[in-house]
């Protein structure tokens, strides 16, 4: 062995290929296996993607402030809920009276204590008032035209819902007299309320079939006694008791009949049903033709004249009924309309026809524009019964806001450059603010990206727990939002993009391996002929590291782009121009990296374990 | 055997071991190997399945360790090379065919045949003209562009030769260079081995069951379970060639 040491200088070195070569050889190889390289590239390209949408999120000024009312500021966030808070302090009543604040005023407005007075119910006064004023102004506009259909729209609405209507409201309504005489003629009847009042008075039909009508007891005895055949009564006494409670859960009125007796409508029942029953008995016939009468008395049917009369009702009763109570069903009146409709508007006569009114029709028929679209929310169109609420509502809210006028109107005195002064010197700094909103869960507040936005829509960020001294220094002017974000959802995004970058690398990793022992045999090959192993190395390693730079990279572009797009169809295009171009360029580079190193992660382990393998191994193996 | 005697060796093996351990098993594959092999020979290695010579061509293309023993390359012992010294001499010393071509099957012909070049460091255009040089040698210039699933076996044996004969090893290890081929292709393969061994005096060790082979060795190492059974020389298996031959057909 002694000649080794010495042959040893014999055998030269294998020196390390250009990087240029080994890009141009994994750039190769990489083209070849296109689309299982792209496989791997899809799985950075969604991770990557993911990362960039939270990282633009994060870039863009969220949220989108609210409107705040005037003398008022928002704490919105992880301090306490969103909450409104004066943003002024109290102020001395001297101060105010200084400033040139009218007595009355401060009066209206003092504080409990009664040395202050609050800045902001002045301020709110003047802001209800004006608001009360142009209320009004609007309601009493809009009722002029309304108020036409005050009289006349409930009736319609009657109509619509099937009520009685008398003749009298309806011809003072507007109803043309002969379409009213047509519908009193159409529903000529009797209703069943009146009729069995009637009965009740006058007491002359016997007393079964006023029993049948009262929807009466009767034992058999009686009924025999008044003529009915035996073999009926027995009959009528044999139905079984169930069928009876069903008349009556249906009736829900009278308790269920006495042992041994019957309730009456089954007598007229058990006729309608057995006509093998009907015996040569005059009474019985007779009863075949009044009974069913007074069953549908005792069904609330309404009944014709004609048929009560035939039944035994005598005709001057009957008639005197009708006469008395000369109403019809809103039903009839309908399909009167439906054949006649001269003089009548054809907004009544959607309303009565339960139609639908267009927009354009209700304003042809002088509704105010508003209101019709107001009663037609998304749609073209309203049902009538709609705008007779509304009408009814009307007079109601000219009374309120007439209340309002009257009430705010001393806030008017106060002179403007008195509450701008007063407003200047008290209002509330950052901190005093953030004090007054502390809730429980306080604790978690990030006040290291506070964002104060301004009623004129201007953003401010501020971190606090870089510079806390801020926080006394900023004051607040009326209309303020200040968001707290909530640090756990910055964990929790993190952790999010986190969990879903260590998905995949776990993917690229998998497939990493395969695309590695897929190449057992080729890494082989190449090591016989002469590829030092940290060139096997260094080919795999450029190979991922360009698909993990091309795929993030492509990856941020779509993470990107769809985020700005989403927040700028949802949020409005000004919150997407609140990014900074540089840290947009940063989210870019930091994707890049990222992706660079997931790859670099998962190929690293599997090229080692490629180029260590024995030359002989890797030929063996096939895959 | 005198006139070989002068010659110096080109490969030597002392005492060459190799046990495979799988699964608590331990299995000798090589018990004690003493081959010496002199420059310019062309020496088969012959044996049944499963005897050990692709264990042992291993061994000495230094793709594999030794369990004990010792290989020497040109009088330098394996063992003591690190890897880049290796890879050297895997690049330019020594030349591999394979039964099974192992062809690189994204490249295509001329980029397989250049790759050993461009490992030995060659550049572009060098490698460009050695390996049509090469391609034309073995009989494939016309299709360089080709990749080895578009080539027919004997062609990809072909390839593998000009692969092996890249950076002008000198020695040819090829591990039954026939074994995939037919009877012609097969022997245009040997013709090819016998034509570099006798014009550019490279060593060739082909492990063969081909007896096809057998005609052409200036020796041949017969192995058995692991070990070297006889060595004999050319002449002496004539004879026997010619009986083999004629039981085959
Ligand atoms: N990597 C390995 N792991 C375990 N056993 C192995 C390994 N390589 C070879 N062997 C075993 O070593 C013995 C010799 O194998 P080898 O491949 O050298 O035979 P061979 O002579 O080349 O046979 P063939 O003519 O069939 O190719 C065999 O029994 C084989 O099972
Ligand atoms: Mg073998």
């Amino acid at each position: 062995m002694s000649t080794t040491s010495a042959n040893k200088t014999t055998v030269g070195r294998q020196a390390q290929l250009p990087l240029g070569r080994a890009f141009k050889i994994s750039m190769n190889s990489l083209r070849i296996r296109f689309w299982r390289s792209m496989v791997t590239a899809g799985g950075i390209f969604l991770g990557i993607a993911f990362l960039a949408t939270v990282l633009t999120q994060w870039l863009m000024q969220w949220p989108v402030a609210p409107k705040v009312d005037a003398g008022f500021i928002r704490l919105d966030g992880q301090i306490n809920g969103p909450g409104d808070y004066d943003v002024y302090k109290p102020v001395p009543v001297e101060a105010g009276v200084q400033a040139g604040i009218p007595e009355e005023v401060i009066k209206r407005v003092q504080l409990k204590d009664g040395n202050n007075f609050s800045l902001t119910e002045i301020i709110q006064g003047q802001l209800q008032e004006k608001r009360a004023v142009r209320n009004l102004a609007r309601v009493k506009k809009e009722w002029q035209s309304l108020s036409k259909y005050e009289k006349d729209l409930p009736l319609y609405v009657d109509i619509l819902g099937g009520k009685d209507i008398k003749i009298g409201d309806a011809v003072k309504a507007g109803v043309p007299k002969a379409i009213v005489a047509k519908a009193v003629v159409h529903g000529e009847t009797i209703e069943w309320a009146r009729l069995f009042k009637e009965l009740q008075r006058t007491g002359k039909p016997d007393s079964i079939t006023l029993a049948t009508a009262l929807n009466k007891d009767i034992t058999p005895a009686q009924a025999i006694s008044a003529g009915i055949p035996k073999d009926l009564v027995d009959a009528v006494m044999a139905v079984p008791r169930e069928i009876e409670d069903e008349e009556e859960s249906e009736d829900s009125g009278p308790p269920p009949p006495k042992p041994g007796a019957f309730r009456g409508t089954l007598l007229a029942k058990v006729l309608d049903e057995n006509p093998d029953f009907w015996t040569e008995f005059r009474y019985v016939n007779n009863l075949r033709k009044v009974l069913p009468v007074y069953a549908d008395m005792a069904a609330e049917k309404d009944i014709r004249v004609e048929e009560a009369v035939k039944a035994g009702l005598p005709r001057k009763v009957a008639e005197k009924m009708a006469s008395q109570y000369p109403t019809f069903k809103g039903a009839d009146l309908i399909d009167i309309f439906r054949e006649q409709t001269d003089g009548i508007k054809p907004i009544y006569l959607a309303t009565a026809l339960d139609q639908d009114i267009t927009i354009k029709d209700a304003v042809r028929a002088d509704i105010p524009i508003a209101i019709a679209k107001k009663l037609a929310g998304s749609g073209k169109a309203f049902k009538g019964s709609s705008l007779n609420d509304l009408i009814k509502d009307h007079p109601r809210w000219i009374k309120i806001w007439t209340a309002r006028v009257s009430r705010n109107a001393i806030f008017d005195t106060a002179p403007q450059a008195a509450i701008d002064k007063l407003a200047k010197s008290y209002s509330i700094s950052l901190k005093e603010a953030l004090d007054e909103g502390k809730g429980p869960d306080a604790k978690s507040a990030n006040l290291g990206n506070l964002m104060i936005v301004n009623a004129d829509g201007r953003k401010v960020k501020v971190n606090l727990n870089r510079e806390p001294a801020l926080a006394a220094a900023t004051p607040l002017v009326s209309g303020d939002y200040v968001f707290i974000p909530d640090i756990n959802s910055f964990y929790r995004m993190w952790w999010l993009v986190g969990m879903s970058l260590l998905v995949c690398m776990v993917g690229i990793t998998n497939s990493m391996l395969m695309a590695v022992t897929e190449r057992f045999k080729e890494i082989g090959t190449m090591k016989c002929l002469g590829a030092l192993d940290s060139f096997v190395v260094l080919l795999l390693v450029l190979e991922s590291s360009l698909l993990g730079i091309c795929a993030s990279g492509l990856g941020w572009l779509l993470g990107f782009v769809s985020m700005v797009l989403l927040a700028g169809f949802t949020k409005g295009w000004d919150v997407v121009a609140t990014m900074n171009p540089w840290l947009v360029l940063g989210s870019l580079g930091v994707c890049v990296v990222a992706g660079m190193v997931l790859t670099l992660v998962a190929t690293i382990l599997p090229a080692m374990q490629a180029a260590r393998m024995p030359a002989a191994m890797a030929l063996r193996s096939e895959i | 055997m005198a006139t070989v005697d002068k010659k110096e060796y080109v490969v030597r093996t002392k005492d060459l071991v190799k046990e495979f351990t799988m699964g608590g098993q331990t299995l000798r594959a090589l018990k004690g190997i003493q081959l010496d092999i002199y420059k310019g020979e062309y020496i088969s290695i012959m044996g049944p399945s499963g005897s050990g010579k692709s264990t042992l061509f291993n061994m000495v293309g230094g793709l594999d360790k030794p369990t004990d023993g010792t290989v020497f390359i040109n009088d330098v012992d394996m063992a003591q090379l690190d890897a880049q010294e290796l890879a050297f001499l895997r690049c330019r010393t020594i030349g591999y065919i394979f039964q099974s071509f192992n062809l690189i099957p994204v490249m295509t012909a001329l980029e397989n045949v250049t790759l050993p070049m461009v490992f030995a460091g060659l550049s572009q255009d060098e490698c460009n003209e050695r390996g049509m040089e090469l391609l034309n040698m073995v009989g494939l210039g016309d299709r360089y562009h080709h990749k080895p699933t578009e080539l027919s076996g004997g062609q990809q044996q072909r390839v593998a030769c000009a692969w092996a004969l890249a950076n002008a090893p000198s020695i040819i290890l090829a591990d039954e260079p026939t074994g995939n081929l037919d009877l012609k292709t097969g022997k245009e393969i040997i013709d090819l081995l016998k034509k570099l061994n006798k014009e550019n005096n490279v060593t060739i060790i082909p492990a063969t069951h081909d007896l096809k082979m057998l005609d052409i060795s200036d020796r041949i190492v017969w192995i058995r379970d692991g070990y070297v059974e006889r060595i004999e020389e050319r002449a002496d298996v004539q004879l026997q060639v010619g009986v083999m031959e004629n039981e085959e057909h």
